[in-house]
């Protein structure tokens, strides 16, 4: 009998390879679309047995290069719930495509890439995650086919992936010529006292380093690899930019976390300091970008490398003896999942009817849109930290993680995270202004796709019920970051 | 448990759901439903004087209620009242039923809207004065913040947009400063309680043990946080432009309340919290308080804005604050807190009163106004009574705390003597207005208000009066027991 561990992963891969075909039921006289509600069926699926795995049935197990421990739970759940947010808004802008059907079928497979990233404790199984994540959502930003924009940012994303992914197979030969090994509770072990035992192998360590930096780098958003998010967030569809902003990063994350943190963390080289800096450089980066973008979905592009600069400082800070900043990050996966993805679906219910490329057609949104515009403006004010949502909780859990670590920078890397997060009012406040206080050129009331609205509801009580109840979620990521420092048999 | 306190805290923001909804059917459900939740209030409020045990034997902290929030991250639901949130609680739900009622004439639209935001304001500002953890006092300091931009944003005057983004980028920067000092102090106290919940120690006696520079740094860090709120002069920019344009009532929340939340937030945690750090930086802390009040004071002199005016005295009056809290010394301290209280109701009502004027004579420029005396001597006569509660003229209470804490400051050292200039200033600028504004010739029809609007401004005057001639209840009752305990024998 298979394993019950698998239920999730067999789930997405099952219902991914059949809504395809089963989109050639539609059509005829019987209106029926198969394909989306078929794709959803097997998120919730997968979703659902994560949720019991975590809440009923919790054991941490491995099964060969497969890891199944609360991280791998955690950040599970939240990447296919950020999938299953990104299916549900789809219902209505995919409607009457003739590539619906692949459409759902390609979210499920990346879905299931993204998982894997999440679950692996082997590097060959990580980059056929990385894979797998990466292929279908290059033709899930090309989904648009006539649509030139479309095509262009998917050509971009795919040749900056397609490099990322280069690095990353390099980085992963260079660590098993090192050790001999691409599995990283044996990479963690042998890297121990490789610097005495081999003093000549450690350059190839610090490259491979180096090579996993840029590699994970591209994807988490990291300046200064962040050129082709602005442009491919832009032109891809804007359901499937959430997809790319939440669930395509935070897997990366999520990777970088196992390789970095478990796998690399007993090599004796400095690079806790690198991701400090890399922190400090793409928050403030983002953040001033952010400020100046005339276009929405730019703005959320660069607010999104903004927030990957926060997620990194758990990469900077997290020793086996401080993982409150490890924490912190894995509680503010989930919040940033959340609350990226649905932006982007907010800027997606806005698309239908307003040029999202311009910021004055926000003028007066309030009374245009009123649902849509109280999602933003609910969702930014967490993005930024207003308590009590729940960014503010899972900020506050990061930035004390810096505080609390064992380096003389990290004061510093805190108030810079904590400055930089006064900043951003700047521009989240820029556009509530817009939307409430500024008078419209053009002040009729626009319909709201049933299909988006639903999902910011949703978005903003989940925003509501994280930020006043947080304990749960605190404790929760508490012990998914002490299970990714556990060996587990 | 959860007590009385809790239910003046959360009341508020449970009724803002109602309050919209039924605004929705009809506009002037809301205003009913706001008014009688923010009576509602002040009747709790003036039961917990009832239940509040005064004199030196009681604990420090009184109706305390506390609850697990997030433990593993020393988040606690933690509210009590002592001798200097009383009188802020109290300030604030009477504050909030008048500006309520206020609203009943100058907000003619969006109706829903405002008195939810309105509800939820109150409920921040409760929190903040009552609330016992770092955090949770954060939260509601934030959640003060959105209601207030939308306020000046959405029911300003013609530069609102331009006000509204202005007081949320200053205050919200300004928040982010003070969180790294609350951070901080986590970070090596592993607690944000200010009062134990369940026999582990306290942040007070677990802060004086944290490294000197870790305690001057959040000091500072969090001076900052409440200096932009009080505001202190380079940081204040953002008060006259948030003043003039807020509608009045919400003018009356921002210099009644806001501001409190400064002072507040001085007292409690840069004198009392972070009394090792105090002890250096006082110097500094008072000095800024004295060039805030006679700068606040000069600029006053020079406008000819009614509301503008108003909003540089308030400026001039928070310095006081600032001052006597940095005196440390009982008598400035308590006067300081005093003056909290007294300066809400006197900014209040000349706050009120300039919107009611807008309203009737089109103008609130002082030189246009002339003749009130003639057009509307009812006003005219309050905006007297009110001008000499902001004069600090003696048989008004705001007379005791401004001496107490000019005596405080001598007290601390006779440089601060120069405080005494901020008063004479005052003085000569409101008599040169009310010269102006009452005792010219009057050159229109008469033009009265209405009578409903002359008892809410008749309101604020009354507290002012008792407590001006008999301050004892609330002096030697409330706020010098909880001054003696913090402060010891003095400095």
């Amino acid at each position: 009998m298979a394993p019950l561990q698998l239920v999730p992963l067999i789930s997405l891969a099952v219902f991914g390879l059949i809504a395809p075909p089963a989109g050639l039921l539609r059509g005829g006289r019987m209106r029926l679309r198969p394909a989306p509600y078929l794709g959803i069926l097997g998120l919730l699926i997968a979703l659902g047995s994560i949720s019991w795995f975590i809440l009923v049935n919790y054991q941490p197990t491995a099964l060969g290069a497969l890891r199944f421990d609360l991280f791998t739970y955690f950040f599970g759940g939240i990447l296919i719930g950020t999938s299953t947010l990104v299916a549900l808004a789809s219902l209505g802008f995919t409607k009457g495509d003739p590539n619906e059907a692949p459409y759902y079928g390609l979210l499920l497979l990346s879905t299931l890439g993204m998982v894997i990233l999440a679950a692996s404790q082997d590097l060959v199984l990580l980059y056929v995650g990385w894979e797998l994540m990466s292929v279908p959502t290059y033709a899930l930003t090309a989904i648009k086919k006539r649509d030139v924009l479309s095509n262009e940012a998917a050509m971009k994303f795919f040749v900056l992936s397609a490099m990322s992914s280069a690095l990353l197979v390099y980085a992963i030969s260079l660590i098993y010529g090192m050790t001999g090994s691409t599995s990283l509770v044996d990479i963690r072990s042998i890297l121990v006292n490789i610097a005495v035992s081999q003093p000549g192998v450690k350059p190839f360590g610090v490259i491979a380093l180096v090579l996993f930096i840029v590699g994970f780098g591209v994807k988490m958003a990291v300046v200064p690899f962040h050129m082709w998010i602005p442009d491919a967030f832009e032109g891809a569809p804007s359901t499937i930019s959430a997809l790319l902003a939440s669930g395509a990063k935070l897997a990366a994350f999520a990777a970088a976390f196992r390789v970095f943190i478990f796998g690399m963390g007993t090599f004796q080289v400095d690079w806790y300091s690198t991701f400090a800096i890399l922190a400090m450089v793409t928050m403030t980066l983002g953040n001033v970008a952010a400020l100046m973008q005339k276009s929405f979905t730019r703005l959320l592009a660069y607010s999104s490398i903004a927030q990957a600069g926060y997620l990194l400082i758990a990469l900077a800070v997290t020793t086996p003896t401080n993982t409150l900043g490890l924490a912190g990050a894995i509680f503010h996966s989930l919040n940033y999942g959340i609350l990226k993805t649905a932006t982007f679906i907010a800027a997606a219910a806005i698309a239908t009817k307003l040029p999202v490329t311009d910021l004055t057609s926000f003028n007066g949104l309030g009374k245009r849109m009123p649902q849509t515009a109280f999602g933003i403006t609910i969702l930014f004010l967490a993005l930024a930290g207003v308590p009590p949502l729940n960014g503010f909780f899972s900020k506050a859990i990061l930035f004390t993680g810096a505080l609390n670590s064992p380096f003389s920078w990290g004061p510093y890397l805190a108030i810079a995270a904590l400055l930089n997060s006064g900043f951003s009012m700047g521009y989240y406040g820029w556009v509530i202004k817009r939307m409430y206080l500024d008078d419209p050129a053009d002040a009729s009331r626009l319909p709201e796709p049933r299909s988006y609205t639903r999902i910011l509801w949703l978005a903003v009580i989940l925003t509501f019920a994280i930020g006043i109840y947080p304990q749960p979620w605190i404790s929760l990521s508490q012990s998914a970051a002490t299970s990714l420092l556990s060996i587990v048999s | 448990m959860l007590g009385i306190l809790s239910i003046i805290v959360f009341l508020p923001v449970l009724m803002a759901i109602p309050t919209y909804i039924l605004g929705k059917i009809k506009p002037k459900l809301a205003r009913i439903v706001c008014i009688g939740t923010t009576t509602a209030l002040f009747g709790l409020t003036m039961l917990t004087l009832v239940f509040y045990r005064y004199g030196s034997s009681t604990p420090a902290f009184q109706l305390v209620d506390t609850m697990p929030w997030a433990p593993s991250f020393g988040l606690n639901y933690i509210v009590g009242l002592d001798g200097i949130s009383l009188p802020l609680l109290i300030i604030s739900t009477f504050l909030s039923l008048l500006a309520c009622a206020g609203s009943w004439d100058l907000i003619n639209f969006q109706e829903p809207e405002y008195y939810a935001l309105f509800l939820i304001f109150e409920t921040g500002i409760i929190g903040v004065f009552s609330s016992l953890n770092l955090i949770l006092f954060y939260v509601f300091w934030e959640i003060v913040l959105i209601p207030m931009f939308f306020f000046i944003g959405v029911w300003g005057g013609p530069r609102r947009r331009y006000a509204a983004l202005k007081f949320l980028l200053f205050t919200y920067s300004a928040s982010a400063v003070m969180l790294f000092g609350f951070l901080a102090v986590f970070a090596y106290t592993h607690t944000f309680d200010y009062i134990s919940v369940d026999g582990s120690p306290t942040l007070m006696s677990q802060v004086s043990q944290m490294p000197m520079f870790i305690q001057l740094f959040a000091s500072v860090t969090t001076f900052i946080g409440f200096a932009v709120k009080l505001p202190i002069v380079p940081f204040h920019t953002w008060l006259p432009d948030a003043h003039v344009e807020a509608p009045a009532p919400v003018s009356v929340l921002l210099a009644g309340l806001l501001l409190k939340m400064g002072g507040y937030g001085f007292i409690r945690y840069n004198l009392l919290l972070f009394s090792n750090a105090a002890n250096t930086l006082w110097p500094y802390f008072a000095g800024i308080g004295l060039i805030t009040m006679i700068y606040g004071a000069t600029v006053a002199l020079v406008q000819t804005d009614l509301k503008r005016m108003i909003a540089m005295t308030s400026i001039n009056h928070m310095g006081f604050v600032l001052l006597g809290t940095f005196s440390r010394d009982i008598a400035g301290v308590s006067g300081a807190v005093f003056q909290m209280f007294n300066h809400a109701l006197a900014i209040g009502i000349l706050f009120l009163m300039s919107g009611y004027i807008h309203e009737h004579m089109g103008t609130r420029n002082i030189n246009e106004l002339g003749g009130l005396r003639g057009r509307m001597p009812l006003t005219a006569t309050l905006l007297v009574f009110g001008s000499l509660a902001a004069m600090a003229i003696p048989g008004l209470s705001n007379f005791i705390s401004e001496y107490l804490v000019i005596a405080g400051a001598l007290t601390a050292n006779p440089i601060f003597a120069l405080a005494i200039i901020a008063p004479a200033l005052t003085v000569g600028y409101f008599l040169w207005m009310l010269r102006r504004v009452v005792l010219t010739p009057a050159t229109g029809p008469r033009n009265e208000l209405h009578l409903h609007s002359l008892i809410i401004l008749a309101a604020f005057l009354v507290p002012l009066f008792i407590l001006g001639a008999y301050p004892g209840p609330m002096l030697d009752s409330i706020i010098r027991p909880t001054i003696l305990r913090f402060l010891g024998g003095g400095p």
